[in-house]
């Protein structure tokens, strides 16, 4: 996952953005499975893209757990077979997981152009993450659903 | 019914009558033909059977025709039918021959790509013999959309170390911020973090050219005195001993001035494409001072 989001989708950019797709599989999990279940994959996948990444390392940790926390959360779980579930857990895992990221990033003394970078990155970059949200979601549902029936 | 047929040609001593009723009938018939024939043949050259022959001919060519005209389309469909399979294995053929050249054609369009940008390469070497160049494929990107970093298949295996400037042919990428065995991180100039002290090529002003989100560079700390025009080129100037000289970022876009404000901001273009960028040039033989990453 973390390859392919490094490697393979860069080269399928729009606008230099790019999904953030293991957040998207960490979410979707979350909300399939709980928060507790989702833990050691946002542990996992954040450590991963922390090696891959510049920023500082646990940034990205920090941030996959924290959106994981929040979209595991119960009262969720009780519409994940709603059409309208990918989109808002979308919306809310992406500004979670940049807002924690950005904040991270000011924290370790990195400059960065909060205003702009928001509205020129991190919005644009919540639509095409809830564009990509629902095939992931339907995708580890499927998952979720097979891994029922066999254990 | 069957009876009668079956008497005429069974002599049977109860229906005597019959029988031969039915033999005169054939012997009658036979005797007309005959005749009919030996009459034919002996009209027929004086032309005297001409009539007989148009009066059929009437009666009989159009049904000739249509029997034709039936048969032609029989034939011609048992024809296409023959004919489909040879075809579809021509089509077939073909289509594959297509793919194959399709093919062939794609990796023939990434060769000349790739040498393109060798070319490329092998010209700015030529063109700065002072430098030691080496060349490095972009194996992957920063995972986050906040962060502009690219990682390299070179690393200190060859010789590389943080703090080395990366460059294509078109202009100045970043420069290594980390070093691993085989790899290597590189900052591009259009990460929020990434700084460069520059100079305009034309007036010599000097400034900071900085990474803005999303992708933009900016010239920062140009004095409001100082003449920059839209479409100057901006060079690095070499000062703090980061990068070297005359290295091209790129090119002004826009200038804002401000009474109010201290310094201009200028836009700067770079000619590099940096979400696209496949192949760099790391500058080996360059050390900068006190680099911190």
């Amino acid at each position: 996952m973390a390859t392919l989001q490094t490697s393979a989708l860069p080269l399928l950019s729009i606008g230099g953005l790019v999904p953030d797709l293991m957040l998207l599989v960490v979410v979707s999990w979350s909300i399939l499975r709980g928060s507790r279940a989702a833990l050691s994959l946002a542990l996992g996948g954040g450590l991963l893209l922390d090696l891959l990444s510049g920023g500082p390392f646990g940034a990205a940790t920090v941030a996959l757990v924290a959106s994981s926390l929040v979209t595991g959360l119960e009262q969720l779980n009780l519409f994940r077979d709603s059409l309208w579930l990918p989109l808002l857990a979308g919306i809310l895992a992406t500004l979670l997981y940049n807002g924690s990221y950005l904040m991270m990033l000011t924290l370790f003394g990195r400059t960065v152009a909060v205003g702009p970078t928001v509205q020129q990155v991190i919005l644009p970059l919540t639509a095409l993450n809830v564009a990509v949200m629902y095939p992931v979601y339907w995708g580890m549902r499927w998952l979720h659903r097979r891994l029922l029936a066999v254990g | 019914m069957f009876c009668r047929a079956y008497g005429r040609f069974v002599h049977t001593p109860d229906a005597p009558r019959d029988s031969s009723l039915a033999r005169n009938r054939s012997l009658a018939l036979v005797v007309v033909l005959v005749a009919a024939v030996l009459t034919g043949m002996a009209l027929g050259p004086t032309g005297y059977l001409r009539p007989l022959e148009d009066g059929f001919f009437t009666l009989f060519a159009p049904l000739q025709y249509s029997v034709r005209w039936v048969s032609g389309r029989v034939a011609a469909a048992v024809e296409t039918v023959r004919q489909f399979r040879t075809l579809q294995a021509r089509v077939e053929e073909l289509e594959a021959t297509v793919d194959r050249l399709m093919i062939e054609n794609v990796e023939l369009r990434e060769a000349e790509i790739e040498r393109a940008e060798l070319r490329e390469q092998l010209e700015f070497k030529r063109a700065n013999p002072t430098y030691d160049l080496i060349a490095a494929e972009v194996i992957g990107h920063d995972p986050s959309s906040l962060l502009h970093y690219v990682i390299i298949d070179r690393g200190a295996d060859d010789g590389l170390a943080a703090g080395m400037p990366v460059v294509t042919s078109r202009g100045l990428v970043g420069r290594i911020s980390a070093v691993y065995g085989q790899a290597s991180r590189v900052m591009l100039l259009t990460d929020p973090g990434s700084s460069v002290n520059a100079q305009i090529q034309r007036t010599r002003a000097t400034g900071v050219v900085q990474g803005q989100a999303p992708r933009d560079l900016v010239m920062r700390f140009v004095e409001q005195s100082e003449q920059v025009e839209v479409g100057d080129i901006v060079l690095t100037s070499g000062l703090g001993g980061n990068f070297p000289k005359r290295l091209v970022i790129g090119q002004v876009t826009s200038v804002q001035r401000n009474d109010v404000q201290m310094f201009q901001e200028i836009r700067v273009r770079s000619a590099v494409q940096f979400d696209r960028i496949e192949t760099v040039l790391v500058v080996k033989g360059f050390s900068p001072i006190d680099y911190l990453p």
